[in-house]
């Protein structure tokens, strides 16, 4: 049984040290202009169930060389679902979307949602979920100082404390919830396809609502068998054949 | 039939001797009164005054097909003169019958004469108009206009060509120029005449296995736009022929016969096909022929704001005119302009050859590499009857300077792509990352795991559980009092043991409970037996923090010992003033600190 503990432990560390071979063999070979070999490299690092954010950064960087936008648009997002406010990754992929062909313009928002979006961006969900907890902790703590203490001036604000503390942990519980449900909400993908109709009805022969290119990042809304629908930011939707995009 | 003539002859002579002089005759002529629909009639209004305002009848039921030509002869005989006028109309029939030609008119000296209606019978065809010499029928036989089509079944869009060809034979020759009658038009096709220009070659050819002399006359290229059954109307010519005759000159030369014939051909339909459905490509734009398909960029490295053109050029033979060439589609971010169409075409016998192209001009707005995706141009071609795919060469527009993207709009912004004002608008574009920090790509959420409600719920359990330990410490603290007071009355009880012992007798009584006051204060306070002012104990326990009443019920036992020395007290304020001694001692052994 040990022995095959071993065995495992010794598996897992020849994997995790190949797969860091590989992101530096990759990066060899783009240097060298190889993208092509770079991003065989890479993709076997994702194949090995390995990610990381340089991973799929450098991927980007890779098809953008390649002049393969819908790719390059791929990877870039990938990394920013990583990390959102990467700054490299966002100037890289203002160079992709710049090459893509459709410019949407996207729906205005309300100013509600705008402060929604601007409150509830600053965690992911998991980050709510942990503040959460802090509060809890800063409730129980302030809750049982103020419970024992003797002088009445502490007590007061473990008080005040403690009920702020209640207040801010329902926020931020609240918080992860609704951000859980954007994300569970939100199936962004990206167009693979060069040239890809976007029909009215999930039908081949349906009438063409109208025209998207690679690159183009839509949403997600429902399935139909090999049909999905999608939406695009100016709000405009239809279905297209699920082989002809790729989910982020 | 002869008689009747003869007397005809006889009544205009002696009608012509009776008017002789100063009588102005209008008449009509016929050249036969009897023809077959396929004949033609010559018809003489001739006149022996010089009239004006001839006004030829409506020749109804005719088609004139020469005419009007005009003859004036002059002659003076024995110094008489004669004078002779005549319009002359060649007139075919129209339709079978008896038909009437009308009367002309003639002004002569401001008096109107017209002619007598004369009516002609117009029967059937006849097959070989009459004799086997005469001119006309030599004419006919010798002399063909022939519309060769190149294709009678081709496809849409697919080149044509109707070329006319005029036949002549060696035994007959035509000297002066042809009218054309009937041009034909050619409402479903796009087509173009080639006249041949100055001088007709003869060239040497057969008709049905003789030799035959032919001249090219036109040539026309026609594309068809419609499918299906498309009529091309017939070319009708009017061809002077001259027929030598018998006859020959008195210096043995042959005369010549002058005879007009109209002849006509290339009344043909032309079945057009549809292009086959099969295999038709999505981008097909029409293009019937065999092309060539690319496309060049003026400049493919240049800085943002300048302008590039690009070409997009099909060269090749085909229905160049009315293809249309794939459009182009750029990023969105290079601005791009309607095109402009340059054709460069010749329209030939052997069809429409050139090139057509269409030139962008192309702003790139931004830095960066612009892919231009292939562009593919689809034509059918109709040799192998296959449709064929020309895709052009991925031109990649590389633009070195220049901003990223717009300045940042903080108006438009903020639409859950923060991304766009974070850019800095003259960044480069980013090397690789080179650190891997690669993990596991699985992970399992936090928030809602098991993890998570424990550590919500957990600390909420804490809440009540540290109250209930609290509780039981306190409750023990309230025990250590309870110790702590046992300790003090058994201590008070140690102090009060030698006035315990004296209870029976009340002197010795107060005596040790003096004594044992004063110890346990002693023993306390660490003050000494010379301090012991009742003022100045009250004022130390006072300050220890004892309460009045306590320090008064001591001060009280003070002084109840020192009266009763003096006065004698039963044996139950012996026994009051005891229990109050203990209760005093030990409750100010708890309030003291």
């Amino acid at each position: 049984m040990r022995q095959i503990c071993y065995l495992i432990l010794f598996f897992s560390m020849s994997m995790f040290g190949q797969n860091d071979a590989l992101f530096e063999k990759g990066k060899e070979k783009y240097k060298e202009e190889q993208y092509a070999d770079a991003i065989v490299n890479w993709k076997k690092i994702l194949d090995a169930g390995e990610h990381s954010e340089a991973v799929y950064f450098n991927l980007g960087n890779a098809y953008y060389k390649l002049n393969k936008i819908g790719p390059s648009i791929y990877y870039y997002e990938k990394a920013l679902q990583l990390d959102p406010k990467d700054k490299e990754v966002l100037t890289n992929l203002a160079f992709a979307e710049n090459a893509r062909i459709d410019a949407i313009e996207p729906l205005p928002k309300t100013i509600f949602s705008k402060w929604y979006s601007s409150i509830a961006n600053i965690f992911t969900f998991d980050g709510w979920a942990k503040l959460a907890i802090l509060f809890v902790f800063l409730f129980v703590v302030s809750f049982l100082l103020y419970y024992f203490g003797s002088i009445e001036r502490r007590k007061r604000g473990f008080f005040i404390t403690s009920m702020m503390s209640v207040f801010l942990f329902c926020g931020a519980l609240t918080l992860a919830y609704l951000t859980s449900a954007d994300v569970e909400k939100d199936v962004p993908a990206i167009i693979f396809a060069e040239n890809v109709e976007i029909k009215s009805a999930p039908k081949m022969n349906s009438a063409t609502a109208f025209t998207l290119h690679e690159g183009t990042k839509v949403q997600v809304e429902a399935t139909d068998g090999d049909w999905l629908k999608i939406v695009i930011a100016d709000g405009k939707d239809g279905w297209i054949p699920a082989s002809d995009l790729k989910k982020l | 039939m002869l008689q009747i003539k003869h007397i005809a002859f006889l009544v205009v002579f002696v009608l012509g001797a009776l008017t002789v002089q100063a009588q102005v005759t209008f008449t009509a002529k016929v050249s036969k009164t009897k023809l077959g629909i396929n004949e033609r009639l010559r018809v003489d209004f001739e006149m022996n005054a010089d009239g004006d305002n001839f006004n030829p009848p409506a020749f109804e039921d005719f088609r004139v097909v020469g005419g009007p030509n005009q003859a004036i002869s002059n002659s003076y005989i024995n110094g008489k003169r004669s004078y002779s006028k005549t319009y002359s109309y060649f007139i075919a029939p129209l339709r079978k019958g008896t038909l009437k030609i009308g009367q002309a008119e003639i002004i002569v000296d401001g008096q109107t004469y017209k002619t007598i209606p004369t009516s002609v019978e117009v029967l059937d065809a006849v097959k070989t108009p009459t004799e086997g010499n005469n001119a006309e029928f030599v004419a006919e036989d010798n002399v063909h206009l022939v519309a060769e089509v190149s294709n009678s079944n081709p496809y849409l869009n697919e080149r044509i060509t109707v070329t006319y060809k005029l036949y002549v034979s060696k035994d007959v020759s035509i000297t002066s120029r042809w009218r054309e009658i009937a041009t034909p038009r050619y409402a479903d096709f796009w087509s173009k005449n080639i006249d041949a220009t100055g001088q007709f070659k003869t060239l040497e050819g057969k008709y049905k296995g003789e030799d035959y002399r032919y001249v090219i006359l036109r040539t026309t290229v026609l594309y068809p736009q419609k499918t299906g059954d498309l009529d091309i109307e017939p070319l009708t010519l009017d061809i002077p022929i001259d027929v030598p005759s018998t006859k020959r000159t008195i210096f043995g030369g042959r005369l010549s016969t002058r005879i007009n014939k109209t002849i006509s051909a290339g009344s043909r339909t032309i079945n057009v096909k549809p292009l086959p459905f099969e295999g038709k490509p999505d981008n097909f734009g029409g293009a019937v022929g065999e092309f060539r398909f690319n496309v060049t960029a003026s400049k493919t490295t240049l800085d943002a704001n300048e302008s590039l053109d690009l070409t997009t050029t099909v060269t090749g033979n085909g229905n160049l005119m009315t293809l249309t060439l794939p459009s182009v589609t750029t990023p969105s971010t290079l601005e791009m302009y309607e095109p402009e169409r340059t054709e460069n075409i010749r329209t030939r016998a052997s069809g429409i050859s050139g090139s057509i192209s269409e030139k962008y001009a192309i702003v790139p707005q931004y830095k960066g590499q612009y892919p231009i995706r292939p562009i593919e141009f689809s034509y059918f071609n109709p040799k192998t009857e296959t449709y064929e795919s020309i895709t052009s060469q991925e031109l990649v527009i590389n633009v070195e300077n220049g901003p990223i993207t717009e300045a940042a709009d903080p108006t438009v912004d903020e639409n859950g792509n923060i991304g766009k004002a974070v850019v800095l608008s003259q960044d480069d574009f980013k090397y690789l990352k080179l650190d891997s920090d690669l993990s596991a790509m699985e992970t399992t959420p936090f928030f809602k795991s098991t993890t998570f409600w424990s550590l919500v719920g957990g600390p909420l359990l804490l809440i009540p559980l540290f109250i209930l330990v609290g509780k039981k410490r306190d409750s023990r603290r309230a025990d250590v009092q309870g110790t702590k007071l046992r300790k003090a009355n058994k201590m008070a009880r140690k102090y009060l043991a030698a006035a315990k012992k004296q209870m029976g007798n009340q002197t010795l009584f107060y005596e040790s409970l003096e004594r044992s006051l004063h110890n346990y204060l002693k023993a306390s306070l660490q003050i000494e037996t010379s301090e012991m002012s009742k003022e100045h104990i009250e004022q130390l326990l006072v300050n220890k923090g004892v309460e009045n009443a306590t320090v008064s019920n001591f001060v009280s036992l003070l002084k109840s010992c020192e009266f009763a020395r003096y006065t004698p007290s039963s044996n139950v304020t012996i026994q009051q003033d005891y229990d109050k001694a203990v209760s005093t001692i030990s409750t100010i052994d708890k309030q003291l600190k």
